[in-house]
């Protein structure tokens, strides 16, 4: 038997942790390190965001998904096409790109439904296999296998900073709201029902949980977190084009996701970190020994932690609370409701 | 006078196995329904079909005069049929609280918009949060109120899942083997479990269980299956000495 362990900060302890974070992310990232690093992380912060989405569906929704690359492509486009074609703003399509991609996914997670595991594996796996090929024929929109140039976004003037920290702060602001979005998705009733129809969908549905429905819902959401994170990336590269979107970004995108814990929101930056970081560092040692290297990273964390990176911290950080004492107590709960609960006191 | 619960004519069919055959009976509002059978007699697929987890090939089931033969299963439980599983359906990650909560998923409907904005909410989940402690205390469950539910002894499952389907506000509530697995001391309290909760909540049960005796006790009425056919229905005392029972759960020739 085991009992659930509610951490509980004490304020100094929350208040020196966020100090921490925002000294890291607002001043360490930006400031105190060699500038082509910046927009790599800004590439990090992207990808977790995409890696979020695949957390969502793959995660709670219990849908492998090996096409989330398309819906990145979609989101790109969608930025690309937009600033290059029709002058718009960068700024302005990233909610026109979050709501096409929301569109897709919902229209994508009918047959998600009726597919299953390893099908569904490989329906998703067919859509990034078609995605480049489709860019690349229309030619007149997409600009074929040239591609689009779409161009950095540049810093205001008032600012003093320049263009990849600029794209960097506006990535974190973008990803900091969606990580809050996801965390109150991952709350309460909602994790309930998505927890309960991916591990036993008889008893999800005798409970009323409508899997068809929120299944949709769900691969709506995670396209649409894609499709944000393919428009940002759009603007970090500052070009687009169709084989970028490959397959290999697909699995790229999973092989974080699960190595930074695939129910772990917290682990999705990992991830993220992962898949942009390794694969360089791998090629410096030998380029020909890049992917083996990627590839054994991949398998020890496999192996070694089935529940990620992400997960292997949560599980310390409980270990640490309940070491510290720094634990919402059972019993204080219970008096609480004794007063606040209705005075209904009959022994069973 | 027409029952809460109506089976009308159900027959089920698996390939060329029938599973049920031309069943029909009522459960009137208010009464505890018994349905008891030798093994493979058809009763947790007549929950089954009860609960819209299988289909039926022929017949209907009404349920407060509505007919609920072709409604998907998730609807069931928000027009007030919750059950138990005989196998016990609970989610071993989640903690006993959550796994109750979850009963109340429908009162909840949470969706993403309500989520994301914290708005929007049908009910106060506070309100559900309270509820479920007070079940929780009402079924002796408030001590392992935050365990994981993988783990704990099959018996405090069985409450747990009882748990989970009073928060569902239901007006059916049925019972898929609640006895089995129990020691006879929990059996008898089990029994006046059941007698309370109906009580208190203005339940309807019906309650598939081998224990013959618990049956027997509580049972207003009793519905006996054999082979998917439909062999009694009555009083408790009635089916008792009805020979056709004791040759079909005895196997003697009347």
């Amino acid at each position: 038997m085991s009992v659930v362990i509610k951490p509980r900060l004490p304020v100094a302890a929350r208040v020196l942790a966020g100090a921490a974070l925002a000294v890291v992310l607002l001043y360490v990232i930006p400031f105190a390190i060699p500038g082509y690093l910046v927009s790599q992380f800004a590439t990090v912060l992207v990808f977790a965001i995409a890696i979020v989405g695949i957390n969502l569906v793959t995660g709670f929704g219990g849908a492998i998904t090996l096409g989330h690359a398309a819906f990145v492509a979609l989101g790109s486009y969608t930025t690309a096409i937009l600033v290059v074609r029709y002058g718009w703003s960068p700024y302005a399509t990233v909610p026109v790109a979050a709501a096409l991609s929301w569109v897709a996914g919902w229209c994508l997670g009918f047959p998600a439904l009726r597919l299953q595991g390893l099908y569904l594996a490989l329906g998703t796996l067919v859509l990034s296999i078609t995605v480049p090929p489709l860019l690349k024929r229309f030619e007149a929109f997409t600009g074929g296998v040239q591609g689009l140039n779409v161009g950095n976004p540049e810093a205001p003037a008032f600012l003093p900073i320049d263009d990849s920290q600029w794209i960097y702060f506006l990535c974190l602001a973008v990803a900091a709201v969606l990580y809050v979005v996801a965390r109150r998705i991952l709350s309460g009733p909602l994790r309930r029902a998505l927890v309960a129809a991916r591990d036993n969908q008889l008893v999800g549905a005798v409970m009323g949980v409508d899997r068809a429905n929120l299944t949709t819902a769900t691969f709506a959401m995670s396209s649409l977190y894609a499709g944000v994170a393919g428009s940002l990336y759009a603007m970090i590269v500052g070009f687009v084009s169709p084989d970028t979107f490959n397959v290999m970004m697909s699995l790229s995108l999973f092989v974080g996701a699960v190595v930074g814990g695939i129910t772990s929101l917290n682990g999705a930056i990992v991830g993220a970190m992962f898949i942009q970081f390794v694969p360089i560092w791998a090629s410096d040692i030998d380029v020909a020994l890049g992917g083996l290297v990627f590839g054994c990273a991949l398998i020890v964390t496999l192996v070694v932690i089935p529940a990620g990176i992400g997960g292997l911290g949560e599980r310390a950080f409980i270990w640490l609370c309940r070491r510290l004492g720094w634990v919402e107590r059972a019993e204080a709960r219970r008096d609480n409701i004794a007063v606040t609960g209705s005075a209904r006191n009959e022994p069973a | 006078m027409t029952g809460l619960l109506e089976v009308r004519h159900v027959g089920i069919r698996f390939g060329g196995v029938r599973a049920l055959q031309d069943v029909s009976f009522e459960v009137e509002d208010g009464m505890i329904c018994g349905l008891i059978g030798p093994n493979g007699a058809g009763k947790t697929t007549l929950f089954n079909a009860i609960s819209r987890v299988y289909d039926v090939s022929q017949g209907s089931i009404h349920f407060a005069g509505l007919d609920i033969t072709a409604l998907p299963a998730s609807r069931i439980i928000g027009l007030g049929i919750a059950r138990t599983l005989q196998n016990v359906g609970l989610f071993g990650a989640m903690s006993v609280t959550e796994n109750v909560l979850l009963g109340a998923h429908h009162r909840l409907r949470p969706g993403f918009v309500n989520a994301i904005f914290d708005k929007g909410a049908v009910i106060d989940p506070a309100a559900i949060e309270r509820e479920a402690r007070d079940i929780l205390q009402e079924l002796g469950l408030t001590a392992v109120a935050d365990h994981l539910a993988g783990g704990l002894p099959f018996g405090t499952l069985k409450r747990i899942e009882l748990a989970r389907a009073l928060i569902a506000q239901p007006r059916l509530l049925m019972l898929d083997e609640p006895a089995n697995g129990l020691s006879h001391g929990e059996v008898d309290e089990l029994s006046e479990v059941i007698l309370r909760v109906r009580r208190r909540h203005g339940l309807t049960v019906l309650l598939v269980e081998h224990h013959m005796r618990m049956l027997m006790r509580i049972s207003d009425r009793v519905v006996v299956l054999e082979n998917g056919v439909k062999i009694a229905d009555g009083p408790p005392a009635e089916v008792k000495a009805d020979p056709g029972v004791a040759a079909a759960y005895l196997g003697t020739v009347a």
